[in-house]
């Protein structure tokens, strides 16, 4: 795929019938009771590919040079070192509650 | 016709067009935004003693409903740039009509949920979830209000010619802006209501 080429309207349609697909998958997992750990784990998969999916697709970043990739990337990654920073807070609270 | 070229004339920024860049930078600032909201309703969910399962409080299939409408709103804004990309006007003004109705109808939606939710007592003072609920869905709902009206100016641009297949570009940066806040929502639909 060269860079800066458009997907086309069965590509955005594809992408469109994945991202439905994944959204009915999310409700039946909460609706059928799954055990809270199995339901975690499938939710924030899901989340994961569609906000990817969205991103590469709908937002031309699977069609941009790596550059751009770095612009999102950077918050995206201080977000997630900005939680892990805070887990160990969590996790003496919850040990002096024990 | 003069103002219109220039308008749209761009800078090249290491590769990338000016407005591209800028539509970037503010996403950047939006991503810090919801990462910092998001990040602290995990941190405060993993650190309660006792947290009620969304499911029994929340209107799960009218949640999924909307999600499928903004996920809608995303296909039928890519079709709008996809539209104007190979220059058909009618295409454009249509799709992004489409994109504002069901941005209107997503906010509806949420007025309606609001509105039930406030009625059986699941207000905003409640419990620490209702606070995290209407602060994160609210803020989110503000952005699906701004992305409107947003759309809509562009409609009335579209209608007035002011976009061709060699001048999309305000499209494609409002189409960015549009995504992103359909990628919030996913994550919060995910993490907010089901988890």
């Amino acid at each position: 795929m060269k860079i800066n080429a458009h997907p086309t309207a069965r590509t955005y349609l594809a992408i469109y019938g994945w991202l439905l697909g994944l959204t009915i998958l999310e409700v039946s997992v909460v609706l059928a009771g799954w055990p809270q750990g199995a339901t975690v784990t499938i939710l924030i998969a899901t989340a994961l590919a569609k906000a990817m999916l969205i991103a590469l697709y709908f937002m031309h970043l699977k069609f941009d040079r790596p550059l751009v990739w770095l612009l999102p990337g950077i918050p995206v990654v201080l977000g997630i070192v900005f939680v892990l920073a805070l887990f160990p807070d969590v996790v003496f609270h919850l040990v002096q509650r024990m | 016709m003069d103002r219109m070229i220039n308008a749209e004339v761009e800078t090249p920024l290491i590769d990338i067009p000016t407005g591209k860049f800028g539509m970037w930078v503010f996403l950047i600032s939006e991503i810090m935004f919801f990462t910092g909201l998001i990040g602290s309703y995990i941190v405060l969910r993993l650190g309660a003693t006792s947290w009620p399962r969304p499911g029994t409080i929340l209107n799960t299939p009218l949640l999924g409903l909307n999600t499928l409408i903004l996920l809608s709103s995303s296909l039928t804004m890519a079709l709008a740039l996809h539209a104007i990309q190979q220059g058909r006007q009618a295409a454009l003004r249509r799709f992004l009509l489409l994109t504002a109705g069901l941005g209107v109808a997503f906010l509806g939606i949420k007025g309606f949920d609001y509105a039930h939710m406030w009625h059986r007592g699941f207000t905003m003072s409640a419990s620490l979830f209702g606070s995290c609920y209407y602060l994160l869905t609210g803020f989110h709902a503000l952005h699906v209000l701004s992305g409107v009206i947003l759309l809509l100016s562009l409609f009335f641009a579209a209608s007035h010619g002011r976009f061709s297949a060699a001048h999309y570009g305000r499209i494609e940066y409002s189409g960015l802006y549009w995504h992103f806040i359909d990628i919030v929502w996913v994550i919060l639909f995910a993490i907010l209501c089901l988890v």
